[in-house]
């Protein structure tokens, strides 16, 4: 490194300088700071939502078992759900892209860095609310998806089911500004040269996943605030006597809850081709219908969603069309599935984890996608409706096509996070255990539920010979506990002890890997000028590099939608403490709306002083007399 | 300065840029595409309830638009001074982005003291029945927008005549007149769904 | 009433909030003292006295599962039928402040085991001392005698007036008869 370089160096070290002590945690605005802080929470919750789930398996290991009540049972199934969906499938592809996302198209810095904060201190504490809840008996009982009018006023008393609507509050809240960010960062930030056809597709699918969201959650909002008012305030929405009606629970939920999980698949899509396109050492077979297929999903997936409303005696015709969407959706992924074997039967795959869990994500995705087309099949759904052949169905699209690639994805990205290798061993056995451990739960459900087993019963009766397929679940059930034990010990271990990883220990091709493991502050010493979609591989020898970006501020470059092309720059924000003073007052307020209407006026004036004092500018960041302003002609754009 | 011999320099780049060039735009826009995603949402919920009863409004009086009328007339009114103000900050003129955000304070609070009236003037309360639960969530929506807007203009209003304006102040008025925009149009659909779905439908 | 707490979590939070009380679902039935009594208890309690002893705890007073079990348990054994929804009509009005007996409780609970003049009969053996108690508490919530977390919404019906937890609490005053 020359003179200059060390001297640019130790400047935006200094610009870019994550702050310490204890208020200085509470003031980061760095994106991969925000983001591990995401994967871990995310994580957290994973891991006691799976505890609750080893509870119930616990339960429901052999007939008329007492180990629970039925009280108790039906609190832990809805927190395990809602944990799972709202705490963690959404905020971790959310993590995986607040930390890889810029560094992946050439930046230093999300878009909004305040608003990240923000969002992940809201999220953080719209857990432990609902944990909280649980741990005091208020834990939620109505099912993740909380139908009226069992969640109504009437057949829900106490608070649990505003806790679960208000942490569909908390989670939206965050979920919606991240989602923002990303399609701010995506479109305006990449470096010079990474026009829209040569971004990675791990950053199309969080593009898709972004956009999905900002469609998708107004519903939940709308159908979660609309529960909370009827609770509170006496609102009529979801009471059929005074011309509310039921169903609209239902629609609104999930016009919400279909796309939702496609927020979540979509991403663990994008892992996958980064992964495969890493292993193969080959570029990904089919770029173009494989953005083709993200965005179609991205379409399809918000006209299915009456498929989970088949047996409320709809008229026949609607169904008729949800029927065909759902079988349609299968198409896009299907593409996506054969240029993955393609690009793996041209390449000489390399077989380390990362790739074994892609391959059992492929496996056990395939299988969940074939039990979800004979869903889509009206006669079929009603009788299995409600039933283990429908917990099957969407435990194996969801943890083989969304936790297997994000598992694959640790493996692969652990490396430039902490700047260590996971153990490959470790990895190996984590793999095969959570695999046939996996399989060994979830396979026999299906069974069990054309045997006629229902959803969310917390026992039956020996007589109904569901016994022995059970057992076997709950046995399987012990060796995904171990898997995720194994993970995580390898996690630990290895952020401790693991062996150095240099830059690129994949040799893989996009950005991220260009810079150091663990990046620095700054993410890149230059930024780049990128010459091809596979921007490393593509890489010349005297490949251009930005210049002319401060290094005394937090000067990012922005560029055009389309070719990337430099347009202007933008000046991020330094750390403050405002977000989380906001974040703070925010979940007061969300607290406090549960149990009374007079939380809003009463949480105005706070809120309002945290927003001022996060928008107001201090003197030290000002930039006047140093600023060049667009040229009038330009300005009106 | 690097030892690469070939660069993309760019020291000439402007430092703030109006419109969709810079980056608060597209966080602007990107939360109007939720709202507006809320108000359809909730517009969808309007005429789904509307679908499933014979009298509309069920047992209530058509709301009286007299003061919804009015709101629209201000509204609509407004966006000249907020055309002025946006077009002030584009062209960097501080005194007179002063003054026409002055006047925007006035215009954004105006409304919401007319909007108490509105509410009186629907003829029902949310906890009357469906209809009366959808109409009053229809004008709250709106009304938190307004009063969010109204307290943005205020505070930023107030922070240009102060000393610590800079470029990209005048980009935070123009894209607050965006958003402006945003709720005056937006009420567009809301007052005839509020006050003409019962008679149109 | 509390019988919370997963046996693996220790439940130190909940005896910290008031939740455990408000949110547990206490599906045992309560021994019944008096379902098999065929004559008039002779107990310390008589209507319109100060009671004398430590009269019974009404176990569902700020029990949310309890109150709206009683809200269903008041149609379902017709209490609506001369008390309307709290109104009155045949019977005397229940939602407001005026209470002949006293609102105590266990006064609540003598009311619709042995029954009052003037029309209230007896239901003795006829409703379970579980149902009857849940009855008593949502009796008090209809007033506000309920801690406010605890208070049902708006119900399932035709819309009868402000739910229980929008209307202001009133104090209770004893009349004895008028």
């Amino acid at each position: 490194m020359t003179t200059d370089e060390t001297q640019l160096r130790q400047e935006l070290e200094r610009t870019w300088a994550v702050p310490r002590g204890i208020i200085g945690w509470f003031s980061i605005v760095d994106h991969r700071t925000i983001g591990r802080r995401y994967l871990v929470t995310a994580f957290v919750f994973f891991g006691i939502a799976g505890l609750l789930a080893a509870a119930m398996r616990v339960q429901l290991a052999w007939p008329d078992s007492r180990f629970m009540g039925p009280d108790r049972y039906n609190q832990v199934f809805t927190v395990h759900g809602t944990a799972m969906m709202f705490l963690f499938a959404v905020p971790v592809m959310e993590g995986m892209g607040v930390y890889l996302v810029p560094l992946m198209i050439g930046t230093r810095n999300i878009a909004f860095p305040r608003l990240n904060t923000f969002s992940y201190f809201v999220y953080l504490f719209g857990g432990i609310t609902l944990f909280a809840a649980l741990a005091t008996n208020t834990g939620p009982d109505v099912g993740w998806f909380s139908y009226v009018p069992l969640a109504g006023p009437d057949y829900s008393p106490g608070k649990r089911a505003d806790f679960w609507a208000q942490l569909i509050t908390f989670t939206e809240v965050a979920a919606l500004a991240v989602a923002v960010e990303l399609v701010a960062t995506i479109f305006k930030t990449r470096a010079p040269g990474m026009s829209l056809n040569r971004i990675p597709l791990f950053v199309w699918s969080m593009l898709v996943m972004s956009f999905m969201i900002i469609f998708a959650m107004p519903a939940v909002v709308t159908s979660s605030s609309f529960l909370l008012l009827d609770r509170l305030v006496g609102t009529h929405f979801y009471n059929p006597a005074e011309g509310g009606d039921t169903l609209l629970w239902q629609h609104l939920f999930w016009f919400f809850g279909h796309p939702e999980v496609y927020i979540i698949f979509v991403p663990a899509l994008g892992m996958v081709s980064a992964i495969i396109t890493a292993f193969t050492s080959r570029p990904i077979f089919g770029y173009t219908a494989m953005v083709l297929a993200l965005v179609a999903t991205g379409f399809i997936g918000f006209g299915l969603w009456v498929h989970h409303m088949f047996a409320t005696g709809l008229p026949q015709l609607g169904l008729t069309y949800f029927t065909a969407a759902s079988m349609i959706i299968s198409i896009p992924s299907g593409v996506q599935i054969f240029c993955w074997i393609a690009s793996l039967w041209r390449g000489r795959p390399r077989f380390e984890t990362p790739l074994l869990f892609a391959l059992g994500f492929i496996a056990i995705f395939v299988l969940g996608g074939l039990s979800g087309v004979t869903l889509a099949s009206v006669p079929f759904d009603l009788q299995v409706h409600d039933t283990y052949y429908v917990v099957a169905h969407f435990h194996y699209v969801l943890l083989g096509g969304a936790v297997f690639p994000l598992i694959g994805g640790i493996y692969f990205w652990f490396p430039k996070i902490t700047g260590r290798m996971m153990d490959d061993r470790i990895g190996r056995w984590s793999f095969w255990t959570l695999f046939i451990g996996f399989n060994v739960t979830f396979f026999p459900m299906h069974f069990l539920g054309l045997m006629g087993m229902p959803r969310r019963v917390y026992t039956y009766p020996a007589t109904m010979g569901w016994g022995m397929l059970n057992l076997i679940s709950s046995i399987g059930a012990i060796a995904l506990v171990a898997g995720g034990v194994l993970l995580v010990y390898n996690v630990v271990r290895s952020a401790a002890w693991g062996v150095e990883a240099g830059d690129n220990p994949w040799g893989a091709d996009s950005l991220e890997w260009g810079t150091s493991s663990p990046p620095p502050v700054y993410n890149f010493l230059h930024i780049p000028v990128v010459e091809g979609r596979h921007a490393l591989w593509a890489r010349s020898e005297d490949a251009p590099i930005v210049t002319g970006i401060r290094s005394d501020t937090r000067e990012v470059l922005i560029t055009d939608v389309m070719d990337a092309e430099p347009s202007n720059k933008a000046d991020y924000p330094n750390p403050t403490i405002w977000p989380f003073v906001t974040a703070v007052v925010t979940s007061a307020f969300f607290v406090g709306s549960i149990f009374t209407p007079w939380a809003l006026p009463v949480s105005l004036p706070p809120l309002t002083v945290a927003l001022v004092g996060w928008f107001w500018p201090k003197r030290s960041d000002l930039h006047t007399g140093e600023e060049r302003p667009p040229a009038l002609s330009e300005a009106r754009a | 300065m690097s030892s690469r011999s070939r660069t993309v320099d760019v020291s000439e780049l402007p430092t703030f840029a109006f419109g969709h060039q810079g980056l608060i735009w597209w966080g602007t826009v990107g939360y109007m595409v939720i709202e507006a995603s809320m108000f359809l949402i909730s517009f969808v919920v309007y005429f789904y309830l509307r679908l499933k009863v014979d009298q509309w409004p069920p047992s209530l009086p058509d709301p009286d638009p007299t003061f919804g009328t009015i709101n629209l007339v201000v509204l609509l009114g407004s966006l000249a001074p907020n055309y002025l103000a946006k077009a002030a900050a584009e062209r960097l003129d501080l005194p007179k982005v002063r003054m026409w955000m002055a006047v925007m304070v006035v215009v954004g609070l105006l409304p919401l003291a007319i909007r108490f009236f509105e509410y009186f003037a629907l003829g029902c309360r949310w906890d009357s029945n469906a209809y009366g639960s959808i109409v009053w969530v229809l004008l709250s929506l709106h009304t938190m927008h307004l009063a969010t807007d109204a307290a943005d203009t205020v505070v930023l209003g107030a922070l240009m005549f102060t000393d610590k304006v800079e470029g990209k102040r005048f980009v935070d008025v123009s894209e607050n007149a965006l958003y402006w925009n945003f709720i005056v149009f937006s009420w567009i659909p809301v007052y005839l769904v509020i006050y003409f779905g019962p008679r149109w439908m | 009433m509390s019988r919370c707490g997963l046996r693996i979590v220790p439940c130190a939070l909940c005896l910290v909030l008031a939740a455990c009380g408000r949110e547990a679902r206490p599906f045992d039935n309560i021994p019944s003292a008096t379902a098999n009594a065929t004559t008039p208890a002779l107990v310390q309690l008589y209507a319109g006295g100060v009671p004398t002893g430590p009269p019974p705890v009404s176990p569902f007073q700020q029990n949310a599962w309890g109150i709206s079990e009683g809200k269903r348990l008041f149609d379902a054994y017709n209490c609506s039928g001369c008390h309307a929804h709290g109104g009155g009509g045949i019977g005397p009005a229940l939602m407001d402040d005026a209470w002949i007996y006293g609102n105590h409780p266990a006064n609540i609970f003598e009311t619709i085991v042995e029954g009052r003049p003037n029309g209230m009969p007896s239901f003795r053996g006829k409703i379970p001392d579980t149902q009857v108690w849940q009855l008593v508490a949502f009796v008090q919530s209809m007033n506000g005698q309920a801690p406010i977390a605890a208070l049902p919404g708006r119900s399932d019906h035709l819309s009868g007036g402000t739910p229980e937890n929008l209307r202001p609490a009133v104090k209770p005053v004893q009349t004895g008869h008028q």
